[in-house]
């Protein structure tokens, strides 16, 4: 029998630290979660490309649960949007649902997984901009190399995996940790600018208000590819700013916007709605009109 | 010969598509196709396939080296000139794929791509009446319009086509709306006689656009394999993003001459419709565009310049009504514009100009007795509550500047009317043959054959009852069956609305003999009927005047929207579509095709439906009609929705939108060069 | 590779590469039928299956993810007596689905079922938008779903009783 292609080895770990063994002999094995990018990317017809060696997380329970810590949400990687929906919108924390709700459709969500998600090489996950305005950290293990015995586990902030290139490094991210902060109103907003379905543009806010003042606020913009932007220093002016925003305040948020989206110069429509996104999340909050929003 | 599948059947899998034909032995076809637009093949150097892997090249080939679809000829495959990218080069087969693979990829072809070939025919044809340089002269107004539609493509499009090779007979399987090209076609490339072939048609799936010649075109390549090889050979696979055929765009540049009551005097209309390397039906399309263009409003002098421009990208696929979809979005677009220069409201503009219709309607189509359009937009317009609506947001639009606060949306209500003919306007056999035979045998059972798979459930059993009813018959005794043809011409295309309308009235024709004939002869008695073109003789091809159509249904529609002045997103909030069909045959299915019309048809223009809520939806069919004739009424909302929606958005936007898809992006472009 | 699942209820077991779609394994050495691929890796959703009860796409689905699994399609729901309720439910909805997508939307729709007999509208829309194709209105299907629910609560209903 003719056979072009060689079969991929495939591994199934039963534990995180036999995962990590595996991976620390096979050097050049990538991690199997949803499968999702990888199966879509591939051209054959009726075989997946794969890469060489494959290391299922299938069988690793340890990455399929989630629970609750004194930090707030831990959420194993290998959780499927589809369980992570399940576990309830009163339970997760504030914005999550309706986001996860947002991607993809019920077959895909089924089998796409949150640390599957974060680690996309080919665009930024749409679930990305509010685990970053979530404070959300990422648990990353990585196999004993150098003669160290135990193999090393971190956490990092999320905005930092964009730095990192999990595939090919080894790294398993394994948990997902949310803090338990309580916010007010959370907003997702997905528009699709044109007629390409892969150009996006994403706002995400999250805001705080006690007294009709706005306690805290924080925004991400996304274009689902170049990266995440946001601006600190805007969020801290709007802190403590008394409910409705006089124009002055609208204003320096404007112009903080057009700054903050200056790299996509040529984009004027993304540009544009991002700043229209904005004031209206505002105008919402203070019109408390909470159609689309999470109180 | 088999029933077609019930909903049952079709939900537990239990129907066999294209791909599940032939056995295991069955060789897999694929073939080289070109990765470059044009160019002209130099050299190209074939190495030694393995054992059992056979090829075609178009030196090779027996018979004809085209085929000829509705009117326009398609090589088979390139010949040295390449004339598309994705066009086939050569054609392979062997009992592996990947071995099949792997050889066409060894397989070496020089290509000089600054060679143009044989270069793209243009198509050009001006229609023209009276003296419309005299009516600009003395025109009050002169209206101008812009209006552009871009082409898309359906992203599912798969090549399924399977030769099942017994002795020297050819079985061929294939989904295509017009299995009566496949035998014809097939037997002139094999040079062998038709009797030879037998064709198995497999239901066609429901995409944006009707795609006839691709699995023409397969069919001819999978039984040059089968005669080389001597075996069966399937073509299974989907088509790669880069081949794929799309649905023509067009650009229209119109200009009319308005008197003081908004009467069109005389129009001068510029377009062309950018297709790819073939547009199948191309003078159908271009006639049905001018159609289109009149919509229903009579005028005596015009010029009307279209041509075809042929890109080197595949084939074209046609939309459902085959060009009216683009004529009436451009000449609607020109009367809502004319309506509002006119100083009235569009509904009173419509109105005057539907009532000064006498004996003739848009180029000079004559008007039936029961002339319904008139009676249908005074319906549309009071369930709709068009005029109310229409002057509240009309009033937001023109105030706009005073406003202090911009809301989170603004709202745009659109008025469109359009008509469809049912068939062909072409006088050609080939596309309008259509047969239909009943069988009654001597225990009773009543066969139905049919050369076509497009007719579902719903009006199967229409049929059903009309038979019950003629010969008295029980349901149970009554069977369907695919029929491929019956005498020497095989049918036309399924497309066009002709199964609604020519297949019920040969069915009715047939029962009528059959019944006169069940007490006189013995059984089994088979009564066949063919379709005849009718009214040929009094439609006037160079002026446009006549009766083009046997049969024409007609509608008016009206689409209210909601615009998002954050994300420009429009949201199609409510529809109303008052429906002239004829005899409903299933009012219930043909409801739910409308809707389903309807929602391809937003996604054609722009509306991303995910997420966002279904407009409601408020379809009536007229039923007023004194002739009891059976039309379609699924393409309608394609000829309807596309200039209602325009016009609504304009109004919403305040802007003058002119593309079609209507994109967020597009609109802030707009506003920014106002 | 050997793999052993659960197929419409039938422990099976066969030898294959790892890396072959799930798609073409159960098509050519299981003869499902009721599963087509018809697009690039789009999510158009004709092939969907149930693994271990989720409705997924077969197409995207190495064979290798089948390991213990179990795994039903339109072919074992369709033996049994609640396939009337999705038939009678789109049927009364006058969703005449087609060929192409008409295994997929009552696999769907037979999920949800299991999961809720009450779907609210949400869980409605998501199931009708599992499937993209175009022969049928939203609208239309979410009919259909929930007339079927209607059947099946009615169902359950007596054979409680």
């Amino acid at each position: 029998m003719y056979q072009k292609y060689n079969s991929p080895r495939v591994f199934f770990p039963r534990t995180i630290s036999e995962t990590l063994e595996m991976v620390e002999r096979e050097s050049n094995a990538v991690f199997w979660a949803g499968g999702t990018e990888l199966s879509c990317r591939s051209m054959r017809k009726d075989l997946i490309d794969l890469p060489k060696t494959v290391i299922s997380l299938c069988l690793v329970e340890e990455l399929a649960r989630a629970s609750r810590s004194e930090y707030g949400l831990d959420i194993g990687a290998m959780m499927t949007f589809e369980r992570l929906l399940r576990i309830g919108k009163s339970t997760l924390p504030t914005g999550l649902h309706e986001t996860i709700n947002s991607i993809g459709n019920l077959p895909l969500r089924n089998r796409a997984t949150i640390g599957g998600h974060l680690a996309l090489q080919t665009r930024i996950g749409d679930l990305h901009p509010l685990l970053e305005l979530l404070d959300a950290k990422i648990e990353i293990r990585s196999p004993s190399r150098g003669g160290r015995k135990r193999s090393q586990i971190k956490k990092i902030p999320i905005m930092l995996l964009e730095e990192k290139n999990l595939l090919n490094s080894g790294e398993l991210i394994s948990k997902i940790s949310i803090p338990t902060d309580n916010w007010d109103i959370a907003f997702h907003r997905r528009i699709l600018p044109g007629n390409d379905e892969n150009k996006v543009l994403i706002f995400t806010a999250l805001a705080s208000v006690e007294g009709g003042v706005l306690s805290e606020c924080r925004m991400a913009f996304s274009d689902g590819c170049t990266g995440i932007l946001r601006d600190r220093e805007i969020e801290a002016h709007m802190t403590g700013q008394k409910l409705p925003l006089g124009y002055r305040e609208l204003k320096i948020l404007d112009e903080a916007i057009i700054e903050l989206t200056a790299p996509w110069k040529t984009r004027s429509y993304d540009r544009k709605t991002s700043m229209a996104c904005a004031r209206d999340f505002l105008k919402r909050i203070e019109d408390n009109n909470i159609n689309g929003m999470i109180l | 010969m088999h029933e077609p599948k019930t909903l049952a059947e079709r939900m537990s899998g239990r129907i066999s598509l294209v791909e599940d034909a032939g056995g295991k032995k069955t060789l897999v076809g694929k073939p080289l196709r070109s990765t470059v637009p044009q160019g002209r093949i130099v050299e190209m150097h074939l190495p030694k396939p393995p054992k059992n892997l056979i090829y075609v090249q178009n030196t090779e080939i027996p018979g004809s080296k085209k085929i000829t679809l509705g009117g326009v000829s398609i090589p088979i495959l390139s010949n040295r000139n390449i004339q598309w990218k994705g066009q086939e080069i050569l054609l392979a087969a062997g009992p592996n794929s990947e071995e099949l693979e792997d050889w066409l990829s060894s397989v070496k072809i020089d290509i000089d791509s600054r060679a143009k070939g044989e270069g793209q025919r243009l198509i050009e044809q001006t229609f023209e009446k009276g003296d419309p340089g005299a009516s600009f002269r003395d025109a009050f107004q002169v209206v101008e319009e812009f209006v552009e539609l871009l082409p898309s493509v359906d992203t599912r499009q798969f090549s399924h086509s399977v030769c099942v090779r017994d002795g020297s007979h050819y079985v061929m399987h294939t989904a295509t709306p017009w299995p009566g090209s496949v035998r014809g076609q097939v037997a002139n490339v094999l040079k062998i006689d038709r009797e030879q072939i037998s064709v198995r048609s497999y239901p066609v799936y429901q995409g944006l656009g009707l795609n006839f010649w691709n699995p023409t075109l397969e069919a001819c390549h999978v039984a040059l394999l089968s005669q080389r090889a001597r075996r069966s050979v399937r073509f299974s696979g989907v088509l790669s993003e880069a081949f794929m055929s799309e649905i023509p765009g067009a650009k229209f540049q119109l200009r009319a001459a308005v008197d003081t009551k908004g009467r069109i005097l005389a129009s001068e209309i510029d377009f062309t419709v950018f297709a790819g390397a073939f547009l199948p039906l191309e003078n159908e399309f271009l006639q049905r565009i001018v159609l289109g263009l009149f919509s229903f409003y009579p005028c005596a002098n015009y010029s009307i310049h279209g041509r075809i421009a042929r890109a080197p990208h595949a084939p074209s696929s046609i939309p459902p009504a085959a060009g009216f979809e683009l004529g009436f979005l451009a000449g609607e677009t020109l009367a809502s514009k004319i309506a509002s220069s006119s100083m009235s409201t569009p509904s009173v503009w419509h109105r005057e100009s539907l009532q000064t219709i006498d004996a003739s309607f848009g180029s000079g189509i004559s008007t039936p007795k029961d002339f319904p359009i008139l009676a249908l937009l005074d319906e549309a317009i009071e369930v709709s509550d068009f005029n109310r609506k229409n002057a509240a947001y009309e009033q937001i639009r023109l105030a706009r500047r005073l406003q202090k606060r911009i809301p989170n949306h603004y709202g745009g209500i659109g008025l469109s009317t359009a008509w469809f003919g049912n068939g062909f306007l072409s006088s050609s056999r080939r596309l309008n043959s259509a047969s239909l035979s009943l069988t009654l045998s001597r225990d009773g059972k009543l066969e139905v054959g049919l050369p076509t798979h497009k007719f579902d459930d719903s009006l199967k059993e229409a049929w059903s009852r009309i038979l019950m009813n003629e010969l008295r018959i029980n349901r149970d005794l009554i069977t369907f069956s695919f029929k491929m043809s019956i005498g020497d011409l095989e049918p036309g295309p399924s497309i066009l609305g002709r199964n609604i309308s020519i297949y019920t009235r040969l069915l009715n024709l047939a029962a009528n003999e059959l019944a006169k004939l069940r007490f006189r002869e013995a059984l089994p008695i088979t009564v066949t009927r063919t379709h005849r073109r009718g009214g040929i003789g009094s439609w006037d091809a160079k002026l446009f005047e006549g009766s083009p159509f046997e049969t024409i249904s007609y509608c008016v529609g009206i689409i209210e929207i909601r615009l998002s002045t954050i994300t420009m997103e429009f949201l199609p909030v409510r529809v109303w579509l008052i429906i002239d069909g004829g005899s409903i045959l299933a009012p219930k299915s043909a409801k739910a095709e409308v809707e389903a019309s309807i929602q391809k048809t937003l996604r054609w223009c722009g509306f991303r439906q995910e997420r966002n809520q279904f407009p409601s939806v408020n379809i009536k069919f007229h039923e007023s009609i004194s002739k009891r004739q059976s039309k379609d009424v699924s393409t309608i909302p394609q000829l309807i929705i596309p200039a209602a929606l325009l016009r609504a958005v304009r109004q919403a936007t305040n802007l003058d939108v002119f593309r079609l898809p209507i994109t967020p992006d597009s609109l802030v472009e707009l506003r920014k060069h106002r | 590779m050997k793999i052993s699942f659960v197929l419409n209820g039938e422990p099976v077991e066969i030898d294959t590469m790892p890396h072959r779609r799930t798609l073409d394994l159960l098509r050519e050495s299981f003869q499902i039928r009721s599963i087509y691929y018809r697009c690039n890796n789009r999510g158009c959703g004709l092939c969907l299956i149930l693994l271990d009860g989720n409705p997924m796409h077969s197409c995207l689905i190495p064979a290798f993810e089948l390991r213990l699994r179990d795994i039903w399609t339109m072919e074992g729901i369709s033996a049994r007596k609640e396939f009337e309720d999705l038939v009678a439910g789109f049927e009364l909805a006058n969703a005449k689905l087609c060929s192409f997508c008409a295994p997929s939307r009552a696999l769907v729709a037979e999920a949800l079922l299991k999961s809720a007999l009450n779907p609210d509208m949400k869980q409605l829309r998501f199931t009708a938008e599992a499937v993209k194709c175009s022969c049928n209105s939203t609208l239309r299907i979410i009919d259909g779903l929930e007339k079927a629910a209607e059947f099946r609560r009615e169902r359950l209903r007596v054979s409680k009783v």
